[in-house]
């Protein structure tokens, strides 16, 4: 694991990290890989089940009251006529 | 008559009789959450506790008789309770009020719960010590020097100063077993889809349940009687019959398995003799023991270690500085607004982990580490099936040793994640387990043994600690 992969994941994260931060994360990542190599070895032909349990069951589609849209709002850090508010983006 | 010394199931009563009433109970207890509020276990307790109360003294003079009714709970800070306060021990979002109560809340409400506060944690439930809050460290109940487990190491303080008779956490890998280990109390991790998870903040949705602290059995078997069931909300909620947990029976028939892989894993760890104590006291008393073979169980800790942070990085993403309270006063783009409130908002382990979740699953990885890691899941489900073919409850330690001294851990974090060597298994396969207090450490803290069980079978393990509980007051009593 090297700075350049560091930085790398830092950007698919959305996070920012000074240059010490970047060189501990460095050494850290070597333990961390060590310690997810310990499954390499494993045999796991055809094993891969997934936890999640019974089957996905639909509620008839009758409409149930929700939470009103100034309710969900009521966290945005900026909020203007029921919408969040975001820098304009042009590309 | 001190009210924070008894349990649920004794106030409830004491309530019914019209010996104490509901606003003494709250009060007593929050007399004893302020008594001890250099413990840092509690961030917050609620105004309206006491007039809460109030109310619930009215509904049971006019005969109500919930489940709860009159009792005193505290809640991890993850757990939103309508317009109250939920930062989940982090920075990001300290300002974040419920905007709706979760399952639980509701339910315990509905029983005639009073909900009188929220518990310290470590930041998003990631770490095993509860010093990684943004709002301080929480001190062991039982040495202020160390740490009281994680993540829900506020709750399971509480509990154990008896600032609350059942306090709710919740569970990844081992964040209700392993502090109430380390605070000598019940705790139980029940099967996964036991319990709704709809209003408790998600860190990895496949592992993550929400758990049950107490100071006696019957106490835990009651508050999991409220919490169970299927949720329209949750649809990973299950519709499996909810068992009458507060109905015990005779657990001398269960047969005991202890998994040979454990045997080896415990070799010199400071858990070792307590746990043949253990095994020799079911066996002095006509227990059936036998030995039974998990033989992937040591691979469990790494494939928790990619599951859950590759999880995390996913449910984490959701805090983008646009929806949730905090975002950055600088940022001047959507991207540079991502980056920055989320680099400012969250603590360095749950960066950490949100980095390694991201490597599993990245490009070129993926099928190395999280492919390779859902494969060995179905792996040791596959043992503890056939696991569970020979016997009905597993039991291995809690924990390595008894709790360690606050800041004391080396700085390489691998060190702490084997902390939660003997807990993650139950999360990867799906199982219950109770962390039951039993025997002490070298340093006379408190050590804990776990009943791990079949899914859905948290009635036999209930049955198990019962029965356990009174053999070691029978083994007290002829010691004198």
């Amino acid at each position: 694991m090297d700075l350049t992969e560091i930085k790398h994941l830092a950007e698919l994260s959305n996070l920012e990290f000074s240059q010490q931060e970047l060189q501990d994360f460095e050494k850290e990542f070597t333990s961390l890989v060590a310690l997810a190599d310990n499954i390499k070895n494993a045999n796991i032909e055809g094993k891969r089940i997934f936890q999640s349990i019974e089957l996905n069951e639909l509620r008839p589609d009758t409409i149930k009251p929700s939470l009103s849209p100034t309710a969900l709002l009521q966290n945005a850090p900026v909020q203007k006529r029921d919408c969040f508010v975001v820098p304009r983006v042009v590309e | 008559m001190d009210i924070t010394k008894l349990s649920a199931v004794e106030i409830k009563q004491q309530i019914k009789k019209g010996t104490i009433s509901c606003v003494e109970t709250v009060q007593a207890f929050l007399n004893k959450i302020k008594q001890f509020e250099k413990y840092n276990a509690i961030l917050e307790t609620f105004d309206d506790a006491i007039e809460n109360a109030r109310i619930m003294d009215k509904k049971i003079k006019s005969g109500f008789n919930g489940k709860l009714a009159g009792v005193p709970i505290i809640i991890k800070d993850n757990i939103l309770y309508k317009n109250k306060l939920c930062c989940c021990g982090s920075k990001f979002l300290k300002n974040y009020k419920a905007e709706y109560n979760s399952t639980v809340v509701n339910k315990m409400l509905s029983e005639g719960a009073i909900i009188i506060g929220r518990a310290n944690m470590d930041e998003f439930a990631m770490g095993s010590s509860t010093e990684n809050s943004a709002f301080g460290i929480t001190h062991n109940p039982l040495d202020f020097d160390r740490v009281p487990g994680g993540s829900s190491g506020g709750s399971a303080c509480a509990v154990a100063l008896d600032m609350c008779p059942i306090a709710l956490g919740t569970e990844t890998g081992g964040s209700v077993r392993q502090p109430a280990s380390y605070c000598g109390i019940y705790g139980l991790k029940p099967s996964y889809g036991r319990i709704s998870r709809y209003g408790v903040v998600a860190f990895a949705s496949s592992l993550d349940q929400v758990g049950i602290f107490s100071k006696t059995i019957e106490d835990n078997a009651l508050m999991l009687e409220v919490l169970a069931g299927f949720d329209e909300n949750d649809e990973t909620s299950s519709k499996t019959k909810v068992e009458q947990y507060t109905k015990f029976e005779n657990a001398d028939k269960l047969k005991i398995g202890i998994p040979n892989e454990i045997i080896k894993m415990i070799k010199g760890m400071d858990c070792e003799n307590n746990f043949f104590d253990f095994i020799n006291l079911l066996k002095k008393n006509g227990l059936q023991i036998v030995p039974v073979s998990i033989k992937n169980i040591e691979l469990a800790l790494a494939t928790y270690y990619i599951l859950a942070p590759a999880e995390a990085a996913s449910n984490l993403a959701r805090f983008d500085g646009v929806k949730y309270t905090t975002r950055n006063q600088n940022a001047k783009s959507l991207q540079e607004i991502y980056k920055k409130s989320r680099s400012e908002g969250f603590g360095k382990e749950v960066k950490r982990r949100i980095m390694l979740g991201n490597y599993v699953l990245s490009s070129g990885y993926y099928d190395a580490y999280y492919n390779k890691a859902k494969g060995v899941q179905g792996l040791l489900i596959e043992d503890c099936l056939n696991a569970f073919k020979l016997c009905d409850v597993l039991i291995m330690p809690t924990t390595v040793g008894e709790a360690y001294k606050i800041g004391s851990k080396p700085s390489d974090p691998v060190e702490t994640y084997k902390e939660d060597v003997f807990t993650v298994t139950a999360n990867i396969v799906g199982s219950p387990s109770l962390s039951i207090p039993f025997g002490k450490g070298k340093n006379k803290m408190p050590l804990g043994i776990q009943l791990f069980g079949k899914k859905f079978g948290e009635k036999n393990i209930y049955d198990l600690a019962l029965l356990v509980e009174k053999l070691v007051k029978k083994e007290a009593n002829n010691a004198i």
